[in-house]
C-alpha cells in the first residue's frame, strides 16, 4: 500500500470538496475580510497614536520586543501606559504562552466549522453519498484507511484555519511589536509560530473522536447529533469534572506537583511539556477510535 | 491456479438487533469458474447484496466461508478486495469532482499513480462515450453517464473478479449492448470472472455462461440450457389424457422425472439415453395414445426464474 500516495489523494480530495462549495467559499471570504479589517483597525489606531500622541491624549511607550527583554527581572521594568490605563509589564513567559494560547485557540476557533464539518463525514459522509461500499471495498487496511481519513481532515482544515489567522496575525505582530488593541503585549512572531503544533493536537483528539461517531452513525445528521452531546459533555462536564477529579482521586497530587515542577522550567522544558500533555488524550482517543473502528459493521 | 475463482461452502449471513434476527444468507454453496460470466439472480431481498459484500469482506459471515481467488476472504480480506471489483446496485460518487479526479482518488487508493490511472482510463472512457465529460464534474452527468463512469472506476485496478450488481440499470439501450460487448471481451480475453446480478433477465440469458437463482439459499444453478430443461427434458403432447401413459414412459430405460400434466407427459432423460426418445413415442403410440407433437421441454429464464422463486414460496419450500 503506498500511504503517502494515498494520503496525498484524500487530502485533495477533501479540499476539492471543500472549497468547491460556494457557501464555504463565501465563509472563508468573510472570515478573512473581518480578520484583515480588525487588525487593520488595530494598526491604524497604533499608528495614529505612535505618531501623534498628544491627539489620541494617550502616552504610550512601545516596549521593546519581549524576545529582547530579559526574562527574570519583570518587576524592574518601567509600567507602560495604554489607551486602557496603566497595565504592569507582564513577563516575557507569560506573553509568550498567551501567544501561544491565543494563536491555537484563534486557529481552532475559525477552522472549527471546516474542521467538524469535513471530520464528521469522513465515514456518515460517504454513507451519504454512497461511496463508502467503494471506499471499504478498497484493498487498504482498517488502521491505514482510518488514520489517512483522519490526517486528510485535520492537515488541510488545519492549514485553512492558519491561512484565516496566522497569516494576517503575523502581519500585525509584526507591524505592532509592542502593542495589542491597546495593551501594551507585543506578539512575538515565533510564539504564534510554536502554536501550529498545540493546535494540531488538540484538533487531532477532537478529529479522532469525530471519525470514532462519524464511523458508528447511520448518517451525517446522527453523526452532527451524537458528537454535539459528546462535545457538551468532553468540554463542560471536563471542566467541571476535572477539579473534582484532581481533588478527589489519587491522580490529584501527582498532577499537581507536576504543575509546580511545570511552572519552574525553561520555557523550552514547558513547551515540550505541554504538547507531551496534549499528545497523551489525543494519542488514547485516537486508540480508542481504532478499536472502535470495525470495517466489517459499517454497511450493516 | 485453481479453476475456481469463487466458490462458497455453507455461506451463511444472520443480521441480529435488538428488534430480532433477520436471516439474510443461508446455507449457500456456490462455485464460480475463473472467466465465466455468473448471473446471481433472486428476488428482493433474496440475499444477493449481502452476498457481494461477503465476496467482498465488507461483511463478516455467520457460518461457512468463501474463498476468492484462492484465497479465504476472512483470513487476507485486503488481498481479496486488491482483485476484486465492485459496482454496488446504488454506487455514489463525490459529485464534486471531476470525472478524472474521482479516477485518480480511486486509484489511490489502489496504490495506482496519475500517470497510470489516466493512461488506464482514457480507452475505457473513449469506449463508452465520456471522452469530452473527462474533466467535468461528475454531478452534472445523468444517471446513465455516471453508471459508465462506476463501470470505468471498477475495471481502473484490473481487478481478476468482477462483482456488478445491477450494472446497465439507466443506461441508454444503445449503450447497453457496447458494455455486454465489454463484459464478454474482459471474461473471453482477459479471464476475468464476472458476477452479474441483475433482474434483467434478458441480460442474464445473453451474458450469462451458468447462473443461480438465491432466495436465501441457493434453489438452483447450472448454464441457462440445464435450468431451462433443455438438455435432455422432453414433452409429448397428447390428443386425449396422458396419465395412463406414465407408468408404462416411466418404466422405460433411461427415463427419469416423468409427469403427466392433462394431455402433457414430461419426462428428463438421462446423458446416456439421449436416443430414447424415439423407443418412448413408439410405445405410447402401440398402446393407443395419439401423439400430436414432441418438442425439447424448454422454458425460457423468465419462466424457470418464476416457477423456481415460486416453488420457493410456497409452505415448506426454502425460505
Amino acid at each position: 500500500m503506498n500511504r503517502p500516495l494515498l494520503l496525498r489523494a484524500m487530502i485533495a480530495k477533501e479540499l476539492r470538496t471543500t472549497l468547491r462549495q460556494r457557501q464555504q467559499i463565501w465563509g472563508l471570504i468573510i472570515t478573512l475580510l473581518v480578520f484583515v479589517f480588525v487588525i487593520g483597525m488595530g494598526v491604524r489606531e497604533y499608528w495614529q497614536r505612535t505618531r501623534s500622541p498628544v491627539a489620541s491624549g494617550a502616552h504610550v511607550q512601545a516596549a521593546p520586543p519581549p524576545e529582547t527583554r530579559p526574562a527574570a527581572s519583570a518587576a524592574s521594568r518601567p509600567a507602560v501606559a495604554s489607551s486602557l490605563g496603566r497595565v504592569p509589564q507582564l513577563d516575557a513567559m507569560i506573553i509568550r504562552w498567551i501567544s501561544i494560547g491565543l494563536g491555537a485557540g484563534l486557529t481552532l476557533f475559525l477552522s472549527l466549522g471546516y474542521l467538524l464539518a469535513a471530520t464528521l463525514a469522513t465515514f456518515a459522509g460517504e454513507k451519504d453519498n454512497r461511496t463508502l461500499e467503494i471506499l471499504l471495498a478498497s484493498p487498504v487496511d482498517d488502521t491505514t484507511l482510518f488514520v489517512t481519513k483522519c490526517l486528510s481532515v485535520l492537515l488541510p482544515m488545519s492549514a485553512i484555519g492558519y491561512l484565516l489567522f496566522l497569516i494576517p496575525a503575523s502581519v500585525a505582530a509584526f507591524l505592532l511589536r509592542s502593542e495589542l488593541a491597546g495593551l501594551p503585549i507585543s506578539i512575538p512572531v515565533h510564539a504564534l509560530l510554536l502554536s501550529i503544533p498545540v493546535m494540531l493536537l488538540v484538533s487531532a483528539s477532537v478529529v479522532a473522536l469525530g471519525a470514532a461517531v462519524s464511523a458508528k452513525s447511520q448518517s451525517l445528521k446522527g453523526a452532527s447529533q451524537v458528537f454535539g452531546a459528546l462535545f457538551f459533555i468532553v468540554f463542560f462536564g471536563g471542566g467541571y469534572g476535572l477539579p473534582l477529579i484532581l481533588r478527589f482521586t489519587p491522580l490529584g497530587p501527582p498532577v499537581r506537583a507536576f504543575g509546580k515542577a511545570w511552572l519552574q522550567m525553561p520555557f523550552i522544558a514547558q513547551y515540550a511539556a505541554a504538547l507531551l500533555v496534549l499528545a497523551v488524550p489525543a494519542a488514547i482517543l485516537t486508540l480508542v477510535a481504532l478499536a472502535l473502528f470495525k470495517r466489517d459493521r459499517l454497511l450493516t | 491456479m485453481s479453476d475456481l475463482a469463487i466458490q462458497t461452502q455453507g455461506l451463511a449471513k444472520t443480521f441480529r438487533s435488538r428488534r430480532g434476527s433477520v436471516l439474510a444468507v443461508d446455507d449457500l454453496n456456490l462455485t464460480v469458474h475463473t472467466g465465466e460470466i455468473f448471473g446471481l439472480l433472486g428476488p428482493n431481498g433474496a440475499g444477493k447484496t449481502t452476498t457481494i459484500r461477503m465476496l467482498c469482506g465488507l461483511i463478516r459471515p455467520s457460518a461457512g466461508q468463501a474463498i476468492v481467488d484462492g484465497l479465504a476472504v476472512t483470513d487476507r480480506p485486503d488481498d481479496v478486495r486488491a482483485r476484486i471489483g465492485l459496482v454496488p446496485e446504488d454506487a455514489g460518487d463525490h459529485g464534486n469532482l471531476s470525472l478524472i479526479e474521482e479516477l485518480e482518488y480511486h486509484g489511490a487508493l489502489h496504490s495506482l499513480r496519475r500517470a497510470t490511472v489516466r493512461q488506464r482510463a482514457m480507452p475505457l472512457i473513449e469506449r463508452l462515450g465520456l471522452g469530452d465529460r473527462a474533466s467535468h464534474r461528475l454531478e452534472t452527468f445523468s444517471k446513465g453517464m455516471r453508471r459508465k463512469f462506476h463501470l470505468i472506476r471498477a475495471l481502473l485496478h484490473q481487478p481478476r473478479i468482477l462483482l456488478l450488481d445491477e450494472p446497465t440499470a439507466g443506461l441508454d439501450p444503445a449503450i447497453v449492448e457496447d458494455v455486454w460487448d465489454l463484459f464478454k471481451a474482459l471474461a473471453q480475453q482477459h479471464q476475468v470472472t464476472v458476477i452479474l446480478c441483475s433482474h434483467h433477465l434478458e441480460e442474464v440469458e445473453k451474458l450469462c455462461d451458468r447462473v443461480a437463482i438465491v432466495r436465501q439459499r441457493l434453489l438452483a444453478q447450472g448454464t441457462v440450457a440445464e435450468l431451462s430443461g433443455g438438455e435432455g427434458r422432453w414433452r409429448i403432447a397428447l390428443a386425449n389424457d396422458a396419465a395412463p401413459f406414465l407408468p408404462l414412459i416411466a418404466r422405460l430405460p433411461g427415463v427419469h422425472e416423468a409427469a403427466a400434466q392433462g394431455a402433457l407427459l414430461r419426462f428428463s432423460l438421462t446423458s446416456e439415453a439421449r436416443d430414447t426418445v424415439p423407443p418412448v413415442v413408439r410405445a405410447i403410440v402401440e398402446n393407443g395414445g395419439a401423439v400430436l407433437e414432441v418438442a425439447p421441454d424448454t422454458r425460457d429464464l423468465r419462466t424457470l426464474y418464476k416457477s423456481v422463486v415460486g416453488d420457493a414460496q410456497q409452505p415448506g419450500g426454502p425460505q
